[in-house]
């Protein structure tokens, strides 16, 4: 398989992490969370899936960091690895908004159609 | 910055208005009306002190607008708002402030209905049309080519007829579609070149360059692409004149728009694709001008004669001038492609004369229709008797549209058809065939409509034309008399513009000599 | 030599000044009565019309007798105005030119025109709107003016045009019935065909000569050139023309190049010469920058472009195939006919040929051409005139068939013999019509023959006139009519005689059976008007009344001239020597004949046979209607050839049926098929197969979130899947 990434133990401080186990755990959750807003049928279920799928995302971004981080700290480049952590940062503050407003949404939908069954939001269609 | 003022004002208008509340509609309806007559004024000098500079336009003036750089700081997308105004383009701007006053005036009873916004389109739809005939960059002509079509599509969308939607749609897509085309020229042409900037002059020479590079040199200009370009750019023009077979939005479109909108249709829009066509298509394409010419004169003599037999068999009088609009622009665009100095002279000429007499004709419709509501011309019969000086009007209006000697008319026609015929003997002959067609549908409209007995008893008490709407058609009336005995004046301006036109058509001989100047 | 008509002849300067006024006067009666004659009471608003038309008529007469002053020596006057069109291909403005040849016209035009305001003041005393009618003929004046005057082809074409406008208006005076409405379209659509073609004669014109301009363009203080201006230099032998020479400057040089005796012609393959002008070294061209596919033989496109004129000619003045109109045009009011559809637009298609002779005069074929369409005109009008009930109807034939042997008179080579009919048939068909107006005034608007007869008692003026007139017209010898056509005919047979080319022959007895045909329905008018019973109800017999001084008066004047005209001006017109140099009193330049005794020969025999054909068809008509009682009743009548001429031989028939039917169906066919069917078919079609692809694809649109999401899902894995298998 073509999994050329740098698989190997990547020395962090004291401790040692894998980043294998980080991606696999972040794929999984990322699968939970797709499923979760495919298959499930209530919207506030599926805005859960939703957070789930970016948490997973922040996860990746956050383990690539490190990895960037811990590969070229030899080169003395003081920033490296930042980027992943920024993005990690900002989307956190987006999924905030973004349930947020999605919630605020479902709740004014619940009180007009008093359903959350995605079964029942045909709008788009029409 | 004349003409950056002159673009400016409408809008400028028309933002008030915005603030303003339906109910103040008088009011509106007066400050709409003032800014058209400002515009009038602030557009004179362009008659006035018009003094073209060495290369041939005058108030040019340059403003960075959009610049695109890429990695390097190289500027790769540089849109200029460049304005500047040459002799035919300062008298269609001339035509079109002229016009718009007289077609808010127009409106003034006939629009019942959202009237602030009514106005506010209107005044957007100057702007939108001056910057068409002022802009010298190509990317901002097409901006405003386009800008112009959404008002409209609204004044007939909103304020039109019973197929109203039908119709404004109809004219949407079809324009859009041609000019969509062109925009993809106009970059292909743009790239193509590598020219520093969209100015028309600029990418003109550009091109006379790509043309000359030898074979396989990537920014060579080869005839298939100048083929494809020319089409294009034609295709959204002639939709736009309209030429014959792509005319059949503008029935639809004229019989479907309120008064007004006819009127600014036919006077100003209809003229932005034969302008299109000398401003932008003769310069870009000699090569494929000076092969297609002729075909586009065969195009313009089966308008003529096509349009005019259209005309002939409508029961609908306000379709039948649409029809004769067919006719009459082909004859402007014979003149045109004649590509002879008085053709074109002729063809800018009859482009000023449809717009004021056919708009005369769509406000004289306009108002029957005010007093009937029906535009049929079996409903008539007779009227002659009951509404006289609309029955002089409608005479004087159409004598002009048939060409008259001593009206404006005349003097369009006669140039125009001897473009044609200096240019082809035969198709001179088969255009002015229009002459005697012309005769025949506009007379035989007025016998039905105004002379016989009148029939119907609620004809016997209409109403004449009252002093709002005498003022409407004063100016077009003198007009029509003005410009028929004086036109040495707009021959004189067309002039310098028509042979520079002309002097970029492409002949073996020319070609063969710069190649010899080159070596 | 005028002296006895105006004692002082003003100065040449001073009469440029005046000669504006000539059309002005007109215009300005149109304008006053056209914007405020609604309030104005009906004798003033005909006053007003009237006196333009007599202050007109009076200045012109001073013009003319300038012109006609031989001592004074200048052939005429020429101003120029003002700039009017200027291109690179021609330029022209607006001026006046009079010279001999406009001084016939200027002065029927503005003449009979005063004497017929007279006499509509009379005519149109009880109508509606008396000052439209009066508005509207002034302006009529107004055009014809400029027609005559013009100094450049495009203002006789302005002319031109807007004496047709004035025919479209007056014919559909009473527009109120729809039938006289009609009938000014038809006119002024048949001649647009006409226009057609003088148009392409002017394009021609402009590509061989470049120039509008009959003569050289007045130079400010010198006055213009008024004849041409080419001289044939005595010392060197060339040709000198004035600088921008005009038409007739370079026809004249033409001639002075090509035509060195009277055998030449002008040759199928012209070298372009070289004139002289305006000092030692210059010299001038024909520009011809003629398009391709006219040819570049100047003799050809001479011939094309008379013949496109003559196509002009033919419309305005009602030739064969485009005289349907006139017969219709006598909807409008009497005074109408008798000033626009006989005695002045109706020629001014003689005029024109005769104001561009030197250009016709080189092609033989374009006069052929003409002779014989004017012959077969003069014949085919005549036979139907021989049948009409309709008294306007008999005189709008007769002049057709009048028309037709001007442009006999034209085609035989004979310019001015064709003015000379011109002046003659103003001065008697005009009568004739003025005299059929006052009989139908009287008659209570009655225009059926069969219901008039013996009127002559009740109508002495207008009986007694009216039989001048219509001596006139049968042509019996001393009358003015007599002099013009006897000697058009003399010309065609004397061509006969010089050329024995047998056409000549076939159009002079063309001409001879016409002018027994003319006498013969003539004199059926009158006799089923003024003789025998009356045969009207009562209560028009109780209003049968002379007419009022207005409309006698001018009866009278005309009657005068159509009585002495010849003797009075036929010394102007008729040729004493066959060919030779340039009227004196015309500046016409008759064709020569090769053999100077052919014309005398003809002039004997002619003489005889006309005189016999006019007492003869006098004679035959007198036999069958001058003893009263044989009223012709052509509906009940068996014989095909009777019927045939009585139905206009069906000529408006046939082209309804070849040309306006088609048209119309052709319209209607292309409107639905090609407009509506096949072109809009294409169009919304497009939009069709766009809106239908769509409703096909809105199916994968179910409206679930969930579907959506999957939709993302899948997308977004395959394109990861894709990528990877790239990478690798």
């Amino acid at each position: 398989m073509g999994f050329d990434l740098p698989f190997n133990v990547i020395a962090d401080g004291g401790g040692l992490m894998n980043l294998k186990g980080c991606l696999i755990l972040a794929g999984v959750i990322f699968s939970i969370g797709a499923w979760g807003v495919v298959a499930r049928r209530n919207v506030l279920t599926v805005l859960i899936s939703l957070e789930l799928m970016l948490n997973a995302v922040n996860l990746v971004f956050a383990s690539f960091a490190r990895m960037h981080a811990n590969m070229t700290q030899s080169a003395n480049n003081a920033t490296a690895g930042e980027n992943g952590q920024i993005f990690a940062l900002f989307i956190i503050a987006v999924a905030a908004a973004e349930a947020a407003v999605g919630l605020a949404i479902l709740i004014t939908y619940f009180r007009n159609k008093e359903t959350v069954d995605t079964r029942d939001m045909k709008e788009l269609k029409q | 910055m004349l003409l950056t003022w002159l673009i400016v004002l409408p809008v400028l208008g028309a933002l008030p208005m915005f603030l303003a509340r339906e109910q103040n509609a008088r009011e509106l309806k007066v400050w709409a009306f003032v800014v058209t007559l400002a515009t009038v004024v602030a557009s004179l000098p362009l008659w006035f002190s018009f003094a073209p500079g060495a290369n041939g336009y005058a108030f040019s003036e340059a403003h960075k607008w959009v610049e695109f750089k890429d990695a390097a700081g190289k500027v790769y997308l540089n849109i200029g708002f460049n304005l500047g105004v040459d002799g035919i383009s300062s008298l269609l701007i001339l035509l079109t402030t002229f016009i718009m006053p007289i077609a808010m005036l127009s409106s003034w009873n006939y629009i019942q209905k959202r009237q602030k916004e009514f106005y506010i389109a209107m005044l957007l739809l100057e702007t939108a049309m001056i910057g068409v005939f002022a802009a010298t960059d190509l990317f901002l002509f097409y901006v405003f080519f386009e800008a112009s079509l959404l008002p409209m599509y609204i004044i007939i969308g909103v304020w039109g007829g019973e197929e109203k939607i039908y119709a404004t749609t109809k004219f949407v897509i079809y324009t859009a579609f041609g000019s969509l085309l062109m925009f993809v020229a106009l970059l292909f042409v743009y790239f193509k070149t590598g020219a520093q900037n969209f100015d028309v002059v600029q990418l003109t020479a550009a091109l006379a360059k790509a043309r000359t590079l030898p074979v396989g040199d990537p920014g060579q200009l080869t005839r298939n692409a100048e083929f494809w370009c020319f089409w294009a750019f034609a295709l959204a023009f002639a939709i736009k004149v309209p030429l014959f077979p792509v005319h059949t939005w503008l029935p639809d479109a004229h019989v479907q728009s309120p008064t007004p909108g006819s009127v600014v249709l036919a006077a100003v829009m209809l003229k932005m694709g034969g302008y299109g066509f000398l401003r932008i298509v003769f310069p870009f394409f000699p090569v494929a001008v000076a092969q297609y010419s002729n075909l586009f004169m065969i195009i313009c003599v089966i308008g003529i004669i096509y349009g005019s037999m259209m005309a002939f068999v409508q029961t609908d009088i306000k379709k039948l001038v649409a029809y004769s609009s067919v006719a009459h622009m082909g004859t402007c665009m014979l003149g045109v492609f004649s590509m002879t100095t008085t053709g074109v002279q002729g063809g800018v000429y009859q482009m000023l004369n449809h717009g004021i007499s056919t708009s005369a004709l769509f406000l004289l419709i306009g108002m029957l229709y005010e007093r009937t509501h029906t535009r049929l011309i079996a409903f008539y019969g007779g009227i002659a008797k009951s509404v006289p000086v609309f029955t002089t009007a409608f005479i004087i209006v159409t004598l002009s549209s048939i060409g008259l000697p001593l009206t404006n008319g005349f003097i369009g026609e006669f140039t125009c058809l001897l473009g044609g015929f200096l240019r082809n003997p035969m198709l001179g002959l088969l255009a002015s065939t229009g002459v005697i067609l012309g005769a025949v549908y506009m007379l035989f409209a007025v016998k039905r409509m105004f002379f016989g007995t009148i029939r119907r008893e609620d004809l016997k008490h209409l109403r004449d034309l009252d002093g709002r709407e005498k003022l409407v058609l004063a100016p077009l009336v003198i007009a029509i008399f003005a410009m028929g005995v004086a036109p040495t004046a707009f021959f004189d301006r067309i002039k310098p513009a028509a042979e520079t036109y002309i002097g970029y058509s492409y002949t073996p001989e020319k070609e063969m000599k710069a190649a010899v100047v080159e070596k | 030599m005028m002296e006895w008509i105006v004692p002082h002849i003003p100065s040449r300067e001073a009469l440029e000044s005046k000669m504006v006024l000539i059309p002005l006067f007109p215009f300005v009666g149109f304008l006053i009565n056209g914007l405020f004659g609604r309030t104005f009471s009906k004798p003033f608003a005909g006053f007003v019309g009237t006196v333009a038309a007599l202050s007109s008529f009076v200045v012109a007469l001073m013009c003319v007798c300038h012109v006609h002053d031989t001592e004074l020596g200048r052939a005429g006057l020429h101003v120029s105005y003002a700039k009017w069109l200027v291109t690179s291909d021609f330029s022209c403005s607006f001026g006046l030119y009079i010279d001999k040849l406009s001084s016939v016209m200027i002065l029927v035009v503005t003449g009979i025109g005063t004497l017929i305001h007279l006499y509509s003041m009379g005519y149109m005393a009880h109508d509606r709107s008396v000052w439209r009618f009066f508005a509207y003929l002034n302006l009529f004046l107004f055009m014809m003016i400029l027609l005559v005057l013009g100094d450049n082809i495009l203002m006789t074409f302005v002319g031109w045009e807007g004496v047709g406008l004035c025919s479209y208006l007056l014919i559909g005076f009473w527009y109120e019935e729809s039938k006289n409405a009609a009938a000014g379209m038809k006119a002024f659509v048949v001649n647009r065909i006409g226009d057609l073609g003088f148009l392409m004669g002017i394009f021609t014109l402009i590509a061989v000569f470049g120039t509008v301009n009959y003569v050289t363009a007045p130079v400010k203080g010198e006055g213009g050139s008024v004849t041409p201006q080419t001289t044939l230099d005595a010392k060197t032998k060339a040709v000198v023309v004035p600088q921008n020479p005009g038409l007739l400057d370079y026809t004249e040089a033409l001639r002075l190049t090509y035509i060195k005796d009277e055998h030449s012609e002008l040759p199928e393959k012209a070298e372009l010469p070289k004139f002289a002008t305006g000092g030692e070294k210059n010299t001038v061209s024909i520009p011809m920058s003629i398009p391709k596919g006219l040819g570049n033989s100047l003799a050809g496109l001479i011939t094309l472009t008379c013949i496109c004129l003559f196509i002009g000619a033919t419309g305005k003045s009602a030739q064969i195939p485009l005289f349907v109109w006139l017969p219709d045009a006598m909807a409008g009011p009497t005074p109408v006919s008798a000033l626009i559809h006989a005695a002045t637009m109706v020629t001014s298609g003689i005029y024109m040929v005769c104001r561009l002779h030197s250009l016709f005069a080189f092609s033989e074929t374009a006069l052929l051409l003409i002779c014989g369409v004017g012959a077969a005109t003069a014949l085919f009008a005549a036979l139907i005139g021989l049948t009409q009930l309709d008294i306007k109807k008999v005189l709008a034939y007769s002049t057709v068939s009048q028309l037709g042997y001007m442009f006999i008179g034209l085609g035989a080579g004979a310019f001015s013999l064709g003015i000379f009919h011109v002046l003659t048939h103003a001065f008697f068909k005009a009568l004739l019509f003025l005299g059929a107006g006052s009989v139908i005034h009287a008659m209570s608007n009655e225009q059926d023959m069969r219901k008039m007869g013996g009127l002559k008692g009740k109508l002495p003026w207008t009986f007694a006139t009216m039989l001048i007139g219509s001596l006139a017209l049968a042509g019996v010898p001393g009358t003015s009519g007599w002099f013009s056509k006897d000697n058009i005919l003399a010309t065609v047979l004397g061509r006969y005689n010089d050329t024995h080319n047998n056409l000549y022959l076939v159009f002079y007895i063309m001409g001879i059976v016409a002018a027994f045909c003319t006498a013969f329905y003539t004199f059926r008018l009158v006799f089923l008007t003024f003789f025998g019973e009356n045969r009207s109800s009562e209560e028009v017999k109780h209003h049968i009344h002379e007419s009022p001084w207005t409309m006698v008066l001018p009866l009278v004047v005309l009657a005068f001239l159509a009585l002495a005209g010849g003797f009075l001006f036929g010394g102007m017109f008729i040729e004493e020597k066959s060919g030779g140099e340039a009227f004196e009193h015309l500046a016409i330049r008759n064709v020569p004949f090769h053999e100077e005794h052919s014309l005398h020969e003809a002039h004997t025999p002619n003489l005889i046979l006309t005189g016999i054909v006019a007492l003869l068809g006098i004679g035959l008509a007198f036999f069958r209607y001058g003893k009263g009682g044989n009223i012709p009743d052509p509906e009940k009548s068996n014989n095909l050839v009777y019927k045939a001429s009585f139905n206009k031989f069906y000529v408006d028939e046939i082209y309804d049926a070849l040309i306006v039917f088609p048209f119309c169906v052709i319209s209607e066919l292309l409107h639905w098929g090609m407009d509506i069917i096949l072109i809009d078919g294409l169009v919304c079609g497009a939009a069709e197969l766009v809106r239908n692809g769509s409703s096909l694809l809105k199916r994968i649109q179910t409206g679930l979130m969930n579907t959506y999401a999957f939709a993302i899902l899948s997308g977004t894995v395959a394109f990861l899947i894709y990528l990877l298998i790239k990478v690798q």
